[in-house]
């Protein structure tokens, strides 16, 4: 499956925050949507998951989706977790959408058994999602999405209150999920964890200016964008390994 | 300063078999209680509903005192409706300057009437957990057919609970930054005061429609379409107790009817 979007433009009240941008997001792939603060990345995630409508298409394999189906097809993660809180416990929260969609009983608790497991926070079913911690109501708003089982993921900023080891944990079940096909897309600040990442997206005021690999983006290298200090070493061996290579060639002629 | 304690009737968690009741059970029981007590035709006759209320007071272990505080809260408005009947009914014996025995009697007749109602309803806001209260009144509504809309109310029930907490914190929050920055709500003229508050009034009304836009949209982003759910996750069982309580609730209601017209 893909979504495709087409010189979509976004302005709030008469201020431009996104312009012209084309983007395609394919199953099975996982995208690193990175970028200043107020480059758009919120905005771009927003019209992805059919919450913001935009100017521009938004096609689904080619065919352009209203924003109901596009909600159905992509499951968003709010940039702060607590305005994402619907339900008066963290069960009622991860049940909410499944009643919405009609599904079963035993399947819905199955799936919340699953989603609470996942994210580490069984045994805290009844607590009122209020009264979690910063940490954990950012687990409890991807289980309110994963317990949905939608193609497509958009995070924004998922694991910018986790500590180290859970953003790891987090990460590697993303990457889990890319592997059984979901197409995944991360807005974020952390590069740590890059493994796995298909494509990097840079935003720039609203604009794409980059797409590509890791390492062409850390060749690349953007001043607003802090890169760790191993991808930069990893990217130094690769060019250095090429130069050799290609120096080996020459000599090869000679 | 606490905003949170201007809340009356919150849910208390406690085990008893009032808590247990069938939410269906427990806001259909408690509208009749109320409309029986409405109906009673003479002061004497509230001894039925005082006593079906105590009991069920007594069964919520949750002690009296707590009840007490929803009273207290409603005291202004007690007072006013109190001094309304002395004030405009005037018989019987003079007692003391304007008040007459017909007035007082009325007095009495009238407080008694919103205390047990008051009372009433704190038996069920304070022994059913929120999302409950919220299904019962849902379930009870879509008896009477219109099951979206009774759907639409329950949901409005739930958010604005939701909601309650939320603007109680973000106060608290507003006036300490407030008070961090310097303003004091302690002295001053009581104009001055009044005026000062208006620094935590404004941001909060403007915090609250943002987090109403925010909710419509984490609403929107979980599938919510205003369509009721065909499967509900958590299931509301009938049994036995619900039944005699409601029984009780009906009895309630024919004695007083029996009583005013027969
Ligand atoms: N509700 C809104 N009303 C008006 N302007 C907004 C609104 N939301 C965002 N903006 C503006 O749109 C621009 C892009 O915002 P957006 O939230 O998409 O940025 P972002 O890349 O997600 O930033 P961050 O890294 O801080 O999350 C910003 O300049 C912001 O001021
Ligand atoms: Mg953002």
């Amino acid at each position: 499956m893909k979504i495709t979007l087409e010189s979509v433009s976004f302005t709030y009240n008469g201020r431009s925050v996104l312009k012209d941008v084309n983007l395609e997001i394919e199953s099975g792939k996982v995208y690193l949507l990175v970028g200043k603060n107020g480059s758009g990345k919120t905005t771009l995630l927003k019209i992805l998951a059919g919450l913001l409508v935009s100017r521009g298409k938004v096609c689904v394999n080619g065919e352009v989706a209203d924003p109901i189906s596009l909600r159905r097809l992509v499951g968003y993660v709010f940039q702060n977790p607590a305005s994402q809180i619907i339900g008066a416990t963290v069960e009622e929260d991860i049940i909410f959408s499944l009643e919405m969609l009609g599904i079963e009983r035993e399947e819905m608790e199955k799936r919340l058994k699953d989603a609470l497991r996942v994210v580490g926070l069984e045994g805290m079913e009844k607590e009122d999602p209020l009264n979690l911690s910063g940490g954990q109501k950012q687990r409890l708003a991807i289980a309110s999405v994963l317990v949905r089982d939608p193609p497509f993921l958009a995070l924004d900023e998922p694991v910018s209150m986790l500590d180290l080891p859970s953003q790891i944990e987090i990460f590697k079940l993303l990457l889990e999920l890319k592997e059984k096909g979901k197409g995944i897309v991360i807005a974020t600040h952390e590069l740590e964890y890059l493994e796995g990442v298909d494509e990097v997206v840079h935003l720039n005021d609203g604009m794409i200016d980059f797409r590509g690999s890791i390492m062409d983006f850390v060749a690349v290298g953007f001043p607003d964008v802090e890169i760790p200090f191993s991808w930069r070493i990893l990217e130094k061996c690769r060019t250095c390994s090429k130069r050799r290579m290609e120096d080996a060639h020459t000599l090869d002629k000679r | 300063m606490k905003f949170g304690s201007f809340l009356v009737g919150r849910y208390v968690h406690v085990e008893s078999p009032i808590h247990s009741l069938d939410p269906r059970a427990k806001f259909l029981g408690t509208l009749l209680v109320i409309i029986s007590v409405l109906l009673v035709p003479n002061l004497f006759f509230y001894i039925l509903p005082a006593i079906l209320i105590l009991s069920l007071i007594r069964m919520s272990r949750i002690g009296f005192p707590v009840y007490l505080t929803g009273i207290r809260s409603f005291w202004f408005f007690l007072v006013f409706a109190a001094v309304v009947q002395l004030v405009s009914v005037r018989g019987g014996v003079r007692i003391f300057s304007f008040i007459t025995s017909e007035g007082l009697l009325s007095c009495t007749f009238v407080v008694l009437r919103l205390v047990l109602i008051i009372l009433a309803a704190e038996i069920f806001s304070m022994t059913t957990p929120p999302l409950l209260s919220a299904r019962g009144v849902e379930s009870v509504l879509s008896l009477f057919g219109m099951r979206k809309l009774s759907y639409e109310i329950g949901m409005i029930m739930t958010i604005a609970m939701r909601f309650v907490p939320i603007l109680a914190m973000e106060a608290d929050r507003i006036l300490k930054a407030q008070i961090a920055r310097g303003a004091d709500f302690e002295k001053g003229k009581l104009m001055d005061r009044l005026k000062r508050l208006l620094v935590v009034v404004i941001p909060l009304l403007v915090s609250a429609m943002r987090k109403a836009e925010e909710l419509t949209v984490a609403m929107e982003a979980r599938l919510y379409t205003g369509e009721p759910p065909k499967i509900r996750y958590r299931q509301l069982a009938w049994s036995t107790k619900d039944t005699i309580f409601l029984a009780f609730s009906v009895i309630l209601l024919c004695s007083i009817l029996v009583a005013r017209y027969l």
